[in-house]
């Protein structure tokens, strides 16, 4: 029918559409039948997005109900570098707003996506500015910012949160898990400009905010306990200070603050040195403060009565090839004048009689050479030598608090056994947790208390330590209007080369108060105080400070008050 | 007869059409105004917790000193003998009166004074 050049030009025709409906066939069965999932995939999450429902961290307050840690919205910048056509420009724009050189900003936004953050959670006056430059292609998205109204308030007691607000430090990473919450989600249907309709929720899983803390710390208590130890540590111009303010009764921390402190507002910009929980983590010889200790140990166990004598050698006591001193020289001294009077011979004679294993025994029940296991991350347990590691000097020097190494928390609870009559109880921040809709749902279950000495004893500790700021050491220590309790305590740090230093110290002063109903247990800790050192001059009027102050806030009558309303009652 | 019939029938679909299609634009301008009152009350609640930071932040001991400092405004603990302790004088409870299913149909109102 057709002349050959036809026939082929159809035939050319007829081959050239078969093979590309063959070709075209073939793609349409992979893109069908093979890659079906994956195109499928493609178009669900275009069409139907799941979009995160970020859950709010749970607040911290303290133990009045002020707020410590909140969360709030923040805008967080973006850009999507595909609508961005004049990118120097809009770089430029960007860094005369934020703080963020051209190169930085410039590399950001030429990067080849479909979404990439600039800078995140900025403060609302920057926000302002960038929305009104009206810049193309740059956009906010709203996230949850952690706030600390205190600024530094507790700062090392309550941590902070990373940019995913996720708990660090302190308090904020110990109950990350009850504080976090759980995220949500939803699923919608999106249009062709990527707006969600809002009648097509597909998949919905409400966000569980997380739960809200109770703190055993208080705003005011923590307050003063942090002006008076800046005021310290200006004066002395101290490395570093330590305070804590704990309840003996029940453990609570009333106030735990160190120094150098920072701001949890901005925790990256501070050096990780200033953010170390001095209180838990440092480890230092407590000194004369130990004799506290020893002196408890032998009261215990009848080694001796405050009334009888013993010969403090006039200042020097040869033990061991090791000569001991005592800072002034003593004759014949009562027990009770040698913790008045912080003689190291008097209480290694003490110590001498107690024994090694007595000894060892009563520094262990009292919590030392482990860990309080205190709500907090970090703590450290001290170190503490059992008598088998002890050498011939060790009898000389434990029992004045060298050789050991502890934290100024483990004082504290130390200090509280002898406040609370004679029980060690475990030291704690959370008071409760409450569910986002405030209902309390956890209450701290406080462990039963270890007994360590009779009530007897630690009421005759308590007298003896009075006596040691009524007319001891602790001078400087003596409130007005209220009896108090405790010990000085001055220890030399070790140098570079394992050597006591002459001129680095650490000052420290524990002590309870009001007597004889102890309320509060006061432990304060100076770190290189310069041109004085002892723990009486630089520590023990901190501790006057702030628990006169204390007490006064927790409405607990004076001496004179209670003088006044016994005599106004009287017939 | 059935021209009528056949007229009626299409004016009913075409009548539930009618109501079909209004319903349904009904409920996503109702959809879309929920979602603005999501909106404006997460910007509410947002600007809540940024009062309640504010509050927090001035009412702190720290911001107070320092605003009694600024002031030149020296507070001092009373002394004792500047003390005058009052007896606390022990308040009968108020029960609040139980309210029963008869409250809610009885016209009589009871006047209950306001505790101070």
């Amino acid at each position: 029918m057709f002349q050959r050049p036809h026939r082929d030009s159809l035939w050319f025709f007829f081959v050239f559409f078969f093979v590309g409906y063959l070709f075209l066939g073939l793609r349409l069965v992979d893109r069908q039948i093979f890659q079906h999932g994956r195109f499928k995939h493609l178009a669900a999450s275009q069409h139907y997005p799941t979009l995160p429902l970020t859950a709010f961290r749970g607040d911290i307050f303290d133990r009045q109900g002020k707020p410590l840690a909140l969360t709030h919205l923040a805008d967080s910048l973006f850009v999507v570098s595909r609508q961005i056509s004049e990118k120097d420009k809009t770089s430029r724009a960007l860094s005369a707003k934020l703080d963020l050189s051209t190169e930085y900003l410039l590399e950001r936004v030429r990067r080849n996506k479909a979404f990439v953050w600039v800078k995140r959670k900025l403060p609302e006056s920057q926000t302002g500015e960038i929305r009104r430059l009206g810049l193309k292609g740059v956009d906010f998205r709203k996230e949850p910012k952690r706030v600390y109204p205190g600024v530094t308030l507790a700062s090392h007691a309550l941590g902070f949160v990373d940019m995913d607000n996720r708990g660090l430090e302190g308090l904020e990473q110990y109950y990350d898990r009850l504080l976090r919450g759980e995220d949500g989600f939803r699923q919608v249907l999106r249009d062709a400009k990527q707006r969600a309709l809002p009648s097509s929720e597909l998949k919905y899983q409400k966000p569980v905010n997380g739960s809200d803390l109770i703190l055993t710390l208080d705003e005011v208590i923590q307050h003063i306990a942090e002006r008076e130890l800046d005021e310290a540590v200006r004066k002395w111009q101290a490395e570093g200070a330590a305070i804590i303010v704990m309840d003996p009764h029940n453990g609570e921390i009333l106030a735990l603050a160190n120094r150098p402190s920072f701001d949890l507002n901005e925790p990256g910009e501070t050096l990780p040195e200033r953010r170390r929980n001095r209180a838990i983590t440092d480890l230092f010889e407590p000194g004369s403060v130990f004799k506290m200790i020893t002196a408890a140990a032998a009261l215990q166990e009848g080694i001796v009565n405050e009334e009888d004598r013993i010969y403090c050698e006039n200042g020097t006591y040869r033990i061991s090839n090791h000569t001991l001193h005592d800072v002034h020289p003593y004759g014949v001294l009562s027990f009770q004048e040698v913790i008045q009077k912080s003689s190291n011979i008097g209480t290694v004679k003490v110590a001498q009689k107690l024994g090694a294993e007595r000894l060892h025994h009563y520094i262990r029940t009292f919590g030392f050479g482990e860990k309080t296991g205190i709500d907090l991350p970090g703590e450290v347990s001290g170190t503490v030598r059992h008598p088998r590691q002890w050498w011939g000097t060790s009898i000389a020097n434990i029992p004045i608090g060298q050789g050991v190494s502890v934290t100024a928390l483990q004082l504290a609870c130390a200090m509280g056994v002898i406040a609370n009559g004679g029980s060690w109880v475990k030291p704690h921040l959370l008071k409760e947790v409450l569910s986002s809709e405030g209902d309390v749902i956890k209450s701290y279950e406080e462990e039963p208390p270890r007994l360590v000495l009779n009530p007897s004893v630690s009421k005759r500790l308590q007298k003896i330590l009075v006596s040691a700021i009524e007319g001891g050491t602790g001078k400087s220590a003596k409130l007005k209007g209220y009896l108090a309790g405790g010990k000085t305590g001055t220890a030399q740090k070790l140098d570079a080369n394992g050597r006591y230093s002459h001129s680095s110290h650490i000052g420290s002063f524990v002590g309870f108060a009001p007597y004889p109903n102890p309320r509060i247990v006061v432990v304060v800790m100076v770190d290189e105080p310069r041109p004085m050192y002892y723990g009486g001059v630089v520590a023990a009027p901190v501790f006057k400070k702030v628990s006169e102050q204390v007490l006064r806030y927790l409405e607990i009558p004076s001496e004179e008050n209670a003088i006044e309303m016994v005599s106004s009652n009287d017939p | 007869m059935t021209l009528s019939r056949a007229l009626l029938l299409i004016a009913l679909i075409t009548s539930f059409v009618f109501i079909y299609a209004h319903e349904q634009v009904s409920k996503v301008i109702l959809l879309y105004q929920i979602q603005n009152h999501e909106l404006q009350k997460d910007l509410l609640t947002d600007a809540h917790h940024r009062l309640k930071y504010q509050v927090s932040r001035l009412s702190s001991p720290s911001s107070l000193e320092q605003a009694l400092t600024e002031k030149k405004l020296v507070l001092e603990f009373p002394e004792a003998r500047e003390v005058v302790r009052l007896a606390m004088e022990e308040r009968p409870v108020q029960e609040s009166r139980k309210k029963s299913f008869f409250d809610l149909i009885s016209t009589t109102k009871v006047a209950e004074a306001r505790p101070r």
